[in-house]
Protein backbone atom coordinates (compact mmCIF):
# COMPACT_ATOMS: atom_id res chain seq x y z
CA UNK A 1 0.00 0.00 0.00
CA UNK A 2 1.44 3.27 -1.08
CA UNK A 3 -0.90 6.03 0.01
CA UNK A 4 0.16 9.47 -0.98
CA UNK A 5 1.34 11.49 2.54
CA UNK A 6 0.75 15.22 3.16
CA UNK A 7 2.08 16.00 6.61
CA UNK A 8 -1.14 18.32 7.15
CA UNK A 9 -3.49 19.70 6.19
CA UNK A 10 -3.48 22.30 2.54
CA UNK A 11 -5.76 24.39 4.75
CA UNK A 12 -4.65 27.29 7.02
CA UNK A 13 -3.88 26.82 10.29
CA UNK A 14 -5.89 29.46 11.61
CA UNK A 15 -9.46 28.45 9.88
CA UNK A 16 -8.37 24.54 11.21
CA UNK A 17 -7.12 25.83 14.51
CA UNK A 18 -10.50 26.99 14.85
CA UNK A 19 -13.35 25.08 14.37
CA UNK A 20 -17.14 26.00 14.77
CA UNK A 21 -16.25 29.63 13.83
CA UNK A 22 -18.87 32.16 13.20
CA UNK A 23 -18.24 32.32 9.48
CA UNK A 24 -21.13 33.86 7.38
CA UNK A 25 -21.43 31.60 4.45
CA UNK A 26 -21.66 28.85 6.99
CA UNK A 27 -23.91 30.40 9.14
CA UNK A 28 -26.66 31.29 6.40
CA UNK A 29 -26.24 27.32 5.40
CA UNK A 30 -27.36 26.73 8.78
CA UNK A 31 -30.16 29.22 8.77
CA UNK A 32 -31.32 27.26 6.22
CA UNK A 33 -31.80 23.51 6.74
CA UNK A 34 -33.79 22.41 3.74
CA UNK A 35 -30.78 23.73 1.96
CA UNK A 36 -28.58 21.20 3.71
CA UNK A 37 -30.37 18.19 3.24
CA UNK A 38 -30.37 19.44 -0.75
CA UNK A 39 -26.72 19.72 -0.04
CA UNK A 40 -27.10 16.15 1.25
CA UNK A 41 -28.62 14.72 -2.29
CA UNK A 42 -25.95 16.20 -3.57
CA UNK A 43 -23.06 14.86 -1.88
CA UNK A 44 -24.57 11.66 -2.42
CA UNK A 45 -25.11 11.76 -5.93
CA UNK A 46 -21.03 13.02 -6.23
CA UNK A 47 -20.50 9.49 -4.08
CA UNK A 48 -22.57 7.25 -6.20
CA UNK A 49 -20.97 8.99 -9.38
CA UNK A 50 -17.77 8.39 -8.77
CA UNK A 51 -18.60 5.05 -7.82
CA UNK A 52 -19.95 4.71 -10.62
CA UNK A 53 -17.14 5.59 -12.63
CA UNK A 54 -15.36 3.03 -10.73
CA UNK A 55 -17.20 0.23 -11.92
CA UNK A 56 -17.56 1.34 -15.29
CA UNK A 57 -13.56 1.63 -15.39
CA UNK A 58 -13.78 -2.09 -14.71
CA UNK A 59 -15.87 -2.84 -17.42
CA UNK A 60 -19.64 -2.36 -16.09
CA UNK A 61 -22.39 -0.55 -18.20
CA UNK A 62 -24.03 2.64 -17.43
CA UNK A 63 -26.73 0.81 -15.68
CA UNK A 64 -25.06 -1.84 -14.12
CA UNK A 65 -22.29 1.10 -12.70
CA UNK A 66 -25.42 2.81 -11.62
CA UNK A 67 -27.14 -0.50 -10.00
CA UNK A 68 -23.62 -1.38 -8.20
CA UNK A 69 -23.02 2.21 -6.95
CA UNK A 70 -26.78 2.56 -4.86
CA UNK A 71 -25.61 -1.31 -3.69
CA UNK A 72 -22.30 -0.38 -2.18
CA UNK A 73 -23.32 3.08 -0.82
CA UNK A 74 -26.26 1.34 0.87
CA UNK A 75 -29.69 2.86 2.03
CA UNK A 76 -29.53 6.11 0.95
CA UNK A 77 -32.77 7.28 2.34
CA UNK A 78 -31.97 5.83 5.86
CA UNK A 79 -28.59 7.38 5.76
CA UNK A 80 -30.16 10.98 4.90
CA UNK A 81 -32.83 10.42 7.55
CA UNK A 82 -30.04 9.58 9.98
CA UNK A 83 -27.66 12.66 8.77
CA UNK A 84 -30.77 14.53 9.26
CA UNK A 85 -31.58 13.81 12.54
CA UNK A 86 -28.04 14.34 13.43
CA UNK A 87 -28.09 18.28 11.32
CA UNK A 88 -31.31 18.91 13.17
CA UNK A 89 -30.17 18.38 16.59
CA UNK A 90 -26.78 20.57 15.24
CA UNK A 91 -28.77 23.42 13.90
CA UNK A 92 -30.22 23.82 16.90
CA UNK A 93 -26.67 23.57 18.40
CA UNK A 94 -24.94 25.70 16.22
CA UNK A 95 -27.76 28.47 16.08
CA UNK A 96 -27.67 28.97 19.96
CA UNK A 97 -23.98 29.00 19.77
CA UNK A 98 -23.77 31.28 16.92
CA UNK A 99 -26.42 33.74 18.62
CA UNK A 100 -23.91 34.09 21.56
CA UNK A 101 -21.04 34.77 18.80
CA UNK A 102 -22.93 37.09 17.14
CA UNK A 103 -24.13 38.58 20.65
CA UNK A 104 -20.74 38.76 21.47
CA UNK A 105 -19.50 39.99 18.52
CA UNK A 106 -21.52 42.60 18.58
CA UNK A 107 -20.78 43.66 21.98
CA UNK A 108 -16.90 43.72 21.03
CA UNK A 109 -17.38 45.94 18.22
CA UNK A 110 -20.08 48.49 19.94
CA UNK A 111 -16.92 48.26 22.79
CA UNK A 112 -14.32 49.05 20.10
CA UNK A 113 -16.05 52.05 18.33
CA UNK A 114 -16.28 53.66 22.46
CA UNK A 115 -13.23 53.13 22.93
CA UNK A 116 -11.49 55.12 18.95
CA UNK A 117 -14.31 57.76 20.01
CA UNK A 118 -13.04 58.53 23.29
CA UNK A 119 -9.51 58.69 22.22
CA UNK A 120 -10.71 60.70 19.22
CA UNK A 121 -12.22 62.76 21.54
CA UNK A 122 -9.31 63.34 23.35
CA UNK A 123 -7.08 63.95 20.38
CA UNK A 124 -9.14 66.35 19.73
CA UNK A 125 -9.26 67.84 23.04
CA UNK A 126 -5.19 67.60 23.49
CA UNK A 127 -5.31 69.83 19.66
CA UNK A 128 -8.08 72.14 20.73
CA UNK A 129 -5.66 72.86 23.32
CA UNK A 130 -2.78 73.13 21.75
CA UNK A 131 -4.63 75.51 19.52
CA UNK A 132 -6.20 77.84 22.46
CA UNK A 133 -2.51 78.17 23.99
CA UNK A 134 -0.87 78.97 21.01
CA UNK A 135 -3.64 81.56 20.57
CA UNK A 136 -3.06 82.12 24.13
CA UNK A 137 0.68 82.83 24.13
CA UNK A 138 0.02 85.15 21.10
CA UNK A 139 -1.98 87.04 22.77
CA UNK A 140 0.51 87.36 25.67
CA UNK A 141 3.03 88.29 23.46
CA UNK A 142 0.87 90.94 21.90
CA UNK A 143 0.34 92.26 25.18
CA UNK A 144 3.43 92.76 26.50
CA UNK A 145 4.36 94.44 23.33
CA UNK A 146 1.92 96.86 24.08
CA UNK A 147 2.41 97.42 27.49
CA UNK A 148 6.09 97.92 26.96
CA UNK A 149 7.98 94.43 26.49
CA UNK A 150 7.12 93.15 29.79
CA UNK A 151 5.28 89.94 29.96
CA UNK A 152 1.83 90.78 30.96
CA UNK A 153 -0.12 87.88 29.63
CA UNK A 154 -3.31 88.06 28.50
CA UNK A 155 -5.02 90.09 31.32
CA UNK A 156 -3.75 93.38 29.74
CA UNK A 157 -5.50 93.34 26.80
CA UNK A 158 -9.05 94.92 26.04
CA UNK A 159 -11.71 92.36 25.11
CA UNK A 160 -11.79 94.95 21.67
CA UNK A 161 -7.85 94.28 21.58
CA UNK A 162 -8.58 90.41 21.95
CA UNK A 163 -11.35 90.18 19.67
CA UNK A 164 -8.80 92.05 17.07
CA UNK A 165 -6.08 89.98 17.77
CA UNK A 166 -7.60 86.67 17.39
CA UNK A 167 -9.65 87.79 14.30
CA UNK A 168 -6.33 89.06 12.81
CA UNK A 169 -5.06 85.41 13.38
CA UNK A 170 -8.38 83.51 12.09
CA UNK A 171 -9.81 85.88 9.94
CA UNK A 172 -8.49 86.70 6.18
CA UNK A 173 -5.39 88.62 5.96
CA UNK A 174 -5.01 92.42 5.31
CA UNK A 175 -1.51 94.12 4.70
CA UNK A 176 1.39 92.79 3.90
CA UNK A 177 3.56 90.12 5.18
CA UNK A 178 7.28 90.25 3.54
CA UNK A 179 9.30 87.24 5.09
CA UNK A 180 12.93 87.15 3.80
CA UNK A 181 14.12 83.49 2.95
CA UNK A 182 14.39 80.71 0.98
CA UNK A 183 12.69 78.54 -1.32
CA UNK A 184 14.71 75.22 -0.22
CA UNK A 185 12.94 73.20 -2.41
CA UNK A 186 9.43 72.73 -4.37
CA UNK A 187 6.96 72.97 -1.23
CA UNK A 188 9.34 74.39 1.40
CA UNK A 189 10.28 77.43 2.52
CA UNK A 190 12.73 79.06 5.40
CA UNK A 191 12.91 81.96 6.62
CA UNK A 192 16.25 83.01 7.32
CA UNK A 193 16.51 82.23 10.81
CA UNK A 194 15.20 79.00 10.28
CA UNK A 195 12.97 80.14 13.74
CA UNK A 196 9.14 81.65 13.94
CA UNK A 197 9.08 85.43 13.24
CA UNK A 198 8.88 87.47 15.78
CA UNK A 199 5.34 88.15 16.46
CA UNK A 200 5.14 91.86 17.22
CA UNK A 201 7.29 92.25 14.27
CA UNK A 202 5.19 90.33 11.84
CA UNK A 203 2.11 92.43 12.83
CA UNK A 204 3.57 95.62 12.68
CA UNK A 205 4.75 94.23 8.82
CA UNK A 206 1.36 93.12 8.17
CA UNK A 207 -0.73 95.48 9.96
CA UNK A 208 -1.69 93.08 12.62
CA UNK A 209 -2.42 90.14 9.99
CA UNK A 210 -0.11 87.63 10.68
CA UNK A 211 1.80 86.45 13.65
CA UNK A 212 4.60 83.76 14.11
CA UNK A 213 4.92 83.47 10.35
CA UNK A 214 7.39 79.58 9.96
CA UNK A 215 7.27 78.52 6.47
CA UNK A 216 5.85 78.71 3.28
CA UNK A 217 4.23 75.04 2.12
CA UNK A 218 3.27 75.42 -1.48
CA UNK A 219 0.82 73.19 -2.98
CA UNK A 220 1.39 69.73 -3.21
CA UNK A 221 2.76 69.50 -6.82
CA UNK A 222 5.18 72.59 -6.11
CA UNK A 223 3.42 74.60 -8.91
CA UNK A 224 2.49 78.31 -8.95
CA UNK A 225 -0.87 79.22 -7.40
CA UNK A 226 -2.05 78.62 -4.21
CA UNK A 227 0.05 78.70 -1.40
CA UNK A 228 0.27 78.34 2.89
CA UNK A 229 2.22 80.49 5.15
CA UNK A 230 2.37 78.14 8.06
CA UNK A 231 2.16 79.83 11.14
CA UNK A 232 1.92 77.30 13.93
CA UNK A 233 0.73 74.01 13.49
CA UNK A 234 -3.16 75.13 13.37
CA UNK A 235 -2.51 78.66 12.03
CA UNK A 236 -2.43 79.06 8.40
CA UNK A 237 -2.51 81.99 5.71
CA UNK A 238 -3.60 81.57 2.88
CA UNK A 239 -2.15 83.24 -0.48
CA UNK A 240 -2.06 83.04 -4.36
CA UNK A 241 1.28 83.56 -6.41
CA UNK A 242 1.27 83.92 -10.10
CA UNK A 243 4.76 81.99 -10.59
CA UNK A 244 7.32 80.01 -8.34
CA UNK A 245 9.69 82.33 -6.68
CA UNK A 246 13.59 81.07 -7.35
CA UNK A 247 15.11 80.36 -4.40
CA UNK A 248 16.35 83.46 -2.35
CA UNK A 249 12.88 85.59 -3.20
CA UNK A 250 11.59 87.42 -1.31
CA UNK A 251 7.93 86.14 -0.52
CA UNK A 252 5.11 88.56 -0.03
CA UNK A 253 1.53 87.30 1.72
CA UNK A 254 -1.41 89.10 1.00
CA UNK B 1 -15.02 -27.70 16.77
CA UNK B 2 -12.48 -27.27 13.72
CA UNK B 3 -8.98 -27.87 15.32
CA UNK B 4 -7.09 -26.06 12.63
CA UNK B 5 -6.44 -22.08 12.81
CA UNK B 6 -9.26 -20.96 10.94
CA UNK B 7 -8.26 -18.64 7.73
CA UNK B 8 -8.11 -15.00 8.18
CA UNK B 9 -11.77 -13.60 7.10
CA UNK B 10 -12.16 -11.41 3.46
CA UNK B 11 -13.18 -8.58 5.71
CA UNK B 12 -13.52 -7.35 9.45
CA UNK B 13 -16.24 -5.71 11.00
CA UNK B 14 -15.65 -2.45 12.09
CA UNK B 15 -15.03 -2.04 16.12
CA UNK B 16 -17.49 -0.27 17.32
CA UNK B 17 -17.02 3.63 17.49
CA UNK B 18 -13.54 3.24 14.83
CA UNK B 19 -15.48 4.44 12.28
CA UNK B 20 -14.72 8.16 12.74
CA UNK B 21 -11.63 7.45 14.32
CA UNK B 22 -10.57 6.10 10.61
CA UNK B 23 -12.31 9.07 9.49
CA UNK B 24 -10.36 11.44 11.14
CA UNK B 25 -6.94 9.58 10.49
CA UNK B 26 -7.38 9.86 7.09
CA UNK B 27 -8.01 13.52 7.02
CA UNK B 28 -4.92 13.95 9.04
CA UNK B 29 -2.99 12.00 6.07
CA UNK B 30 -4.38 13.58 3.13
CA UNK B 31 -5.85 16.86 3.98
CA UNK B 32 -8.90 17.58 2.66
CA UNK B 33 -11.14 14.73 1.38
CA UNK B 34 -15.03 14.19 0.05
CA UNK B 35 -16.98 11.19 0.93
CA UNK B 36 -15.73 9.09 -1.62
CA UNK B 37 -12.20 9.87 -1.37
CA UNK B 38 -12.40 8.64 2.20
CA UNK B 39 -13.93 5.69 1.98
CA UNK B 40 -11.34 4.78 -0.87
CA UNK B 41 -8.76 5.52 1.48
CA UNK B 42 -9.92 3.64 4.41
CA UNK B 43 -9.86 0.66 2.11
CA UNK B 44 -6.68 1.10 1.07
CA UNK B 45 -5.05 1.69 4.38
CA UNK B 46 -6.93 -1.43 5.69
CA UNK B 47 -5.58 -3.53 2.38
CA UNK B 48 -9.12 -3.94 1.54
CA UNK B 49 -10.29 -5.70 4.83
CA UNK B 50 -12.44 -3.07 6.06
CA UNK B 51 -15.15 -2.63 3.54
CA UNK B 52 -17.89 -0.12 4.52
CA UNK B 53 -21.69 0.78 3.48
CA UNK B 54 -20.12 3.90 1.96
CA UNK B 55 -23.09 5.66 2.59
CA UNK B 56 -22.60 5.08 6.75
CA UNK B 57 -19.54 7.46 6.08
CA UNK B 58 -21.75 9.95 6.32
CA UNK B 59 -23.56 9.68 9.55
CA UNK B 60 -20.45 9.66 11.14
CA UNK B 61 -18.80 12.35 9.27
CA UNK B 62 -21.94 14.47 10.69
CA UNK B 63 -21.38 13.56 13.77
CA UNK B 64 -17.57 14.65 13.36
CA UNK B 65 -18.94 18.12 12.33
CA UNK B 66 -21.77 18.38 14.89
CA UNK B 67 -18.35 17.96 17.64
CA UNK B 68 -16.25 20.02 15.43
CA UNK B 69 -13.79 17.60 15.16
CA UNK B 70 -13.54 18.14 11.00
CA UNK B 71 -15.11 20.94 9.02
CA UNK B 72 -16.63 20.93 5.22
CA UNK B 73 -16.69 23.23 2.72
CA UNK B 74 -17.74 22.87 -1.27
CA UNK B 75 -15.49 22.39 -3.53
CA UNK B 76 -15.04 21.52 -7.57
CA UNK B 77 -13.85 17.35 -7.62
CA UNK B 78 -11.44 15.69 -10.32
CA UNK B 79 -14.49 15.63 -12.13
CA UNK B 80 -15.86 18.69 -12.51
CA UNK B 81 -18.82 18.17 -9.76
CA UNK B 82 -19.62 19.66 -6.64
CA UNK B 83 -18.15 17.89 -3.41
CA UNK B 84 -17.96 18.40 -0.05
CA UNK B 85 -14.66 18.30 1.29
CA UNK B 86 -13.65 17.60 4.76
CA UNK B 87 -10.72 18.74 6.44
CA UNK B 88 -9.80 17.87 10.21
CA UNK B 89 -9.63 20.37 13.04
CA UNK B 90 -7.11 21.15 15.69
CA UNK B 91 -9.66 19.43 18.08
CA UNK B 92 -10.26 16.44 15.54
CA UNK B 93 -6.73 16.15 15.94
CA UNK B 94 -6.42 15.81 19.90
CA UNK B 95 -9.07 13.45 19.61
CA UNK B 96 -7.27 11.50 17.14
CA UNK B 97 -4.07 11.40 19.26
CA UNK B 98 -5.98 10.20 22.43
CA UNK B 99 -7.76 7.73 19.83
CA UNK B 100 -4.74 6.31 18.64
CA UNK B 101 -2.95 6.25 21.73
CA UNK B 102 -6.25 3.95 23.09
CA UNK B 103 -5.53 2.14 20.38
CA UNK B 104 -2.26 1.16 20.88
CA UNK B 105 -2.68 0.57 24.56
CA UNK B 106 -6.00 -1.92 24.05
CA UNK B 107 -4.02 -3.52 21.00
CA UNK B 108 -0.86 -4.27 23.51
CA UNK B 109 -3.16 -5.54 25.84
CA UNK B 110 -5.59 -7.48 23.85
CA UNK B 111 -2.89 -9.05 21.90
CA UNK B 112 -0.62 -10.37 25.45
CA UNK B 113 -4.15 -11.82 26.70
CA UNK B 114 -4.63 -13.27 23.95
CA UNK B 115 -0.86 -14.52 23.29
CA UNK B 116 -0.78 -13.23 20.07
CA UNK B 117 1.11 -10.54 18.47
CA UNK B 118 -0.12 -7.26 18.71
CA UNK B 119 0.53 -4.57 15.68
CA UNK B 120 0.23 -6.94 12.90
CA UNK B 121 0.25 -5.45 9.37
CA UNK B 122 -2.63 -5.70 7.13
CA UNK B 123 -2.99 -7.64 4.41
CA UNK B 124 -1.01 -6.56 1.30
CA UNK B 125 -2.94 -5.70 -1.45
CA UNK B 126 -1.73 -5.55 -4.98
CA UNK B 127 -2.20 -2.75 -7.00
CA UNK B 128 -3.55 -0.57 -4.41
CA UNK B 129 -1.86 3.21 -4.57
Amino acid sequence: MSARVHADSDAPRDELDRPGQLDGLDLFERLDPLDRLDHLDVEFEHHLDMIAREEMAAGASPEEARERALRRFGDRERTALECGRIMKGWWHMTNQGDTAKAARLVGVTLWRVAVAATLGFCVFLGWNANVRAIEASNLAAVAAQRTGGAPAGTGALSPDDRAGILASIWGPTSGEIEVRGAVMAPGKFRTDTNAPLDLATLLERAGGAAPGAKSIIWNQRGEPGEAFVSLSNAMRFRGDFNSMPAPGSVITVR
Amino acid sequence: MPRSTPPPPETLAFPAGSLETLILRALEVEGALHGYGIARLIERQSGALFRIEEGSLYPALRRLEKRGDVVASWSESDTGRRARFYRVTAAGRRRLAVEKSAWSTLTAVMGSMLGVVAGAKPRAQGGAA
